[in-house]
């Protein structure tokens, strides 16, 4: 009996999740129905023309993300090794601390101090763009990327370490010499994952980014990615053709989570 | 090479230490606890209240999984499920608001309800949220029992039911109770999903579990939105200072207790 319930609550629970994207893409049909795929992917927002092209924001979306995520590499790379060589117990603390911040502690504080400075020094005329939102989210992924290589670097060195430090390697050449060659592949999915993080999120771009519905030309434009683009549709009329894209969106936010995560796990192999 | 982490630590070092000593300038010249008890109560409460019951939710759900992933299920089948949860645990948090808000579309559609935006739907879809990390905790604690545990209750006759929540159960419970502590403080700091299923400026206190209601995140972004200047800012400032400390409390707390 028991045992029934469980499997029968597992079934369910398990079932309701995988319902979701469906349920996605059956809200988003009349969209799919009024626009082919092809135009609502690769042509611009221009709900007064009957077009409902999500491109440009997909792009911004990935130009964020790949910014974001570099930027927040070369940083967190650093504090990986940091962390590692002086095993500091208040450095793992702190960045602990920092996953705590919320997106939008992170946004409030870009909003006061990052975009008078943006304003003033770049040529963007708000200090609204996509250069703002790309630091920011960077400081945000810093925490993900660290605390994964540093548990990837603890793995990869527990069982050669005694031999590298016994036939004389000192512990920075112990890493640059056999920890980081071996841990390439913790390293990339570190990487992902930050990058996932940095799609993913909402508060940032919609607070820091401008939302303008352009093309992102350069750093200094101000531009609109897919998850502000949902956070801004919500407030439209439900029954529209274009409050649908906002389902449209959430698919495609599911898909490139997917193939993120299948990347992942080809690498964990 | 000890140059570069060095520089890139004391860089991430010297912005935090700008953040806290801009919190802490901003909140010292003000009354904290009359603020706390006037502007932020509504807040605090509605932040406490969802958490609480996204948790409540979130928490026998996730165990219940947990147990039937890794000992109701195996081969291939084990491992599509653990895949769906690792897949779901990387979801953007605003496909949950989004999948708050179908709800509502479902309900109304299926049952003719008159549902809206409100507290009972943000809990749903934040216990959604948070369900991934409880599930891996419990797969994860369930699977690091010892196999003289594991195959003792058996042999002294216990059924299969009784073994996993009478004697796994326990074991397991320190990596279940961190994977609760991160889902805590998950919940408290989640903005996108309590911005689309039911959050409301001004909102004051839930009456209902079918009425809109206020959250520290929400507050923070709807705040920053209208007005930064003056005493306003302060009080944005003293928001985001709790809402850090709850959800980073919680999150370190988790952490420990894993690495126990």
């Amino acid at each position: 009996m028991a045992d029934r319930l469980v499997k029968f609550s597992g079934y369910s629970i398990i079932a309701i999740i995988l319902l979701c994207p469906f349920l996605f893409l059956y809200y988003s049909l009349p969209l799919i129905k009024e626009s082919s795929l092809i135009q609502i992917i690769f042509s611009n927002w221009n709900p007064d023309d009957k077009i409902y092209g999500l491109f440009n924001f997909i792009v911004t979306s990935l130009l964020m993300g790949c910014m974001a995520s570099i930027l927040a590499f070369i940083l967190s790379f650093g504090i990986a090794i940091q962390i590692y060589l002086s095993k500091s117990k208040y450095l793992t603390f702190l960045i602990t601390f920092m996953t705590g911040i919320p997106t939008v502690v992170y946004s409030f504080i870009g909003l006061l101090f990052l975009v008078p400075l943006i304003r003033k020094f770049t040529p963007s005329p708000t200090g609204l763009s996509i250069l703002t939102v790309i630091i920011i989210l960077s400081f945000l992924i810093v925490p993900t990327i660290v605390l994964y290589i540093v548990a990837t670097f603890e793995t990869v060195s527990k069982d050669v370490r005694e031999t590298a430090l016994s036939l004389g390697a000192t512990e920075e050449q112990f890493l640059k010499k056999v920890v980081i060659p071996n841990s390439k592949n913790g390293i990339i999915i570190a990487l992902i994952l930050g990058f996932g993080r940095a799609i993913g999120d909402t508060m940032v771009a919609l607070m820091l980014s401008g939302n303008s519905i352009k093309f992102p030309n350069s750093l200094f434009t101000s531009a609109r990615n897919i998850t502000s683009h949902i956070a801004l549709l919500m407030p439209g009329e439900f029954n529209s053709i274009e409050f649908r894209a906002i389902f449209f969106s959430g698919l495609i936010l599911i898909f490139i989570m997917f193939v993120l995560t299948i990347t992942i796990k080809r690498f964990e192999k | 090479m000890k140059t570069f982490a060095f520089s890139c630590t004391s860089a991430i070092i010297f912005v935090l230490l700008f953040l806290f000593l801009m919190i802490f300038k901003n909140i010292v010249t003000i009354d904290i606890f009359t603020i706390i008890t006037k502007e932020l109560i509504a807040p605090i409460i509605g932040t406490f209240l969802i958490t609480f019951f996204s948790v409540l939710i979130a928490t026998p759900a996730g165990i219940i999984t947990g147990i039937f992933i890794s000992e109701y299920s195996n081969g291939r089948l084990k491992e599509i499920f653990i895949f769906i949860f690792k897949m779901l645990s990387s979801f953007p948090s605003i496909l949950f608001g989004l999948f708050g808000f179908i709800l509502i579309l479902f309900c109304n559609k299926i049952f003719g309800t008159h549902l809206k935006t409100c507290f009972l739907i943000s809990s749903l879809s934040l216990s959604l949220l948070i369900l991934p990390y409880i599930v891996h905790a419990t797969i994860v604690g369930l699977y690091q029992i010892e196999d003289t545990v594991r195959t003792l209750p058996l042999t002294l006759g216990a059924k299969k039911y009784q073994a996993i929540f009478k004697v796994y159960i326990k074991e397991a419970f320190p990596l279940i109770n961190s994977g609760v502590a991160l889902a805590i403080g998950r919940a408290a700091e989640d903005t996108a999903v309590i911005m689309l299923t039911g959050a409301a400026a001004y909102a004051g206190l839930p009456s209902s579990l079918f009425s809109p209601f206020e959250a520290l995140p929400f507050f923070i972004f709807y705040s920053s939105q209208e007005n930064v200047t003056g005493e306003n800012i302060k009080i944005i400032y003293l928001a985001a200072l709790i809402i850090v400390l709850i959800s980073s409390f919680f999150i370190i707390l988790s952490r420990k207790q894993w690495k126990k």
